[in-house]
């Protein structure tokens, strides 16, 4: 099936199509969620949001750019806005707590696993990495995630961003330095340089 | 190459993206100083960090959690449409169905209409016949003691 026949057929609601397009997109839409959540049940669950986005806007489809540009815009822009209702919630809550002080609460952070099964150096290691590319600004986060995660070609990037290619360049550019800065906070010398 | 230039080559090093010449000075100098390859060996781990999340999975149940949250949205979805249709079917139906009311109302009117005119009828011809008749009476009384005579 074409890019236009499954188009075509999700706009007709035809269930062969829906499968298709499950079946087609369903990895990368999860990887990517999960590459900026940081946590495989959120990424799977957003991404049954992120399908029904891609239905409910499947007419706004301009054919600007190709059809697995689109998917993955749609994929960055929910899971961008999950961050952020994730965000605010942790604030509300974190409000919460400080009005319930004899409670213990056992602190949340969203987007970060609870999975015992990888060694605790390793676990902080990829907690400590989730929360250095979820402190990057949104651009370079973007920008980083596509092309180190899904080795997304920097067009592509500026396809899915709609940025020129050498803002494409750029952003990734100053993501690695600034990730440089926040992975290895133990060589203060070297950040100085 | 010192120090310093070690910042420059770190992200081509890393990313095994280095002209054989420099990476060969690159891993000189680390393997003589201990603070660079303390940084080397850090961003490494978490370059093979990546490559381990980017080996990392979605459940096998995904795709099918994901078709039944699907259908059952255009489940959802085409019976709020018929109810939607049934919503506007409302006031049409209510409409026509005043209309039928009046119809049937007007064509057992008009019904009744006419019986009544038709006894007015027959009445009156049943009436106009005796008058008819009994003044026929009188001519041919008439006539009968005007040929007497």
């Amino acid at each position: 099936m074409t890019d236009q026949e499954l188009i075509e057929g999700i706009i007709k609601r035809d269930r062969i199509a829906i499968r298709q397009l499950v079946d087609q997109y369903q990895r990368k839409v999860i990887k990517v969620a999960y590459y900026f959540l940081g946590n495989m049940e959120d990424a799977e669950d957003l991404s049954q949001d992120i399908f029904l986005e891609i239905m409910e806007s499947i007419n706004k489809f301009r054919k600007e750019a190709s059809f697995s540009t689109w998917v993955y815009r749609i994929t960055v822009n929910k899971s961008l806005n999950r961050i952020r209702k994730n965000k605010r919630g942790a604030m509300i809550s974190h409000l919460e707590s400080l009005f319930r002080p004899s409670q213990e609460s056992e602190t949340c952070h969203p987007g970060i696993p609870s999975t015992s099964f990888t060694p605790l150096e390793e676990e902080e290691k990829r907690m400590l990495l989730h929360r250095a590319i979820g402190s990057l600004p949104e651009n370079q986060r973007i920008s980083f995630v596509l092309h180190k995660f899904e080795e997304r070609s920097y067009k592509e990037i500026s396809e899915i961003m709609s940025v020129s290619l050498s803002s494409v360049e750029s952003l990734i550019h100053r993501a690695k330095m600034n990730l440089q800065k926040r992975l290895i906070p133990n060589f203060p010398e070297y950040l100085k340089k | 190459m010192v120090c310093n230039d070690i910042k420059t080559y770190l992200s081509g090093y890393i990313e095994d993206d280095l002209p054989i010449e420099i990476r060969r000075a690159f891993e000189e100098h680390i393997q003589s100083c201990t603070y660079c390859s303390g940084i080397v060996s850090e961003l490494l781990s978490y370059e093979r960090l990546i490559g381990k999340e980017k080996a990392t999975n979605p459940n096998s149940f995904a795709g099918t959690r994901i078709l039944q949250r699907l259908e059952s949205e255009l489940e959802s979805k085409n019976y709020h449409r018929r109810m939607r249709h049934l919503h506007l079917l409302q006031p049409a139906l209510v409409t026509f169905g005043l209309i039928l009311a009046l119809f049937i109302g007007f064509i057992i009117g008009r019904e009744r209409g006419l019986n009544v005119n038709s006894e007015y009828v027959n009445t009156y011809q049943i009436e106009n016949l005796r008058s008819d008749l009994f003044i026929s009476d009188f001519i041919d009384e008439d006539q009968s003691l005007l040929s007497n005579k």
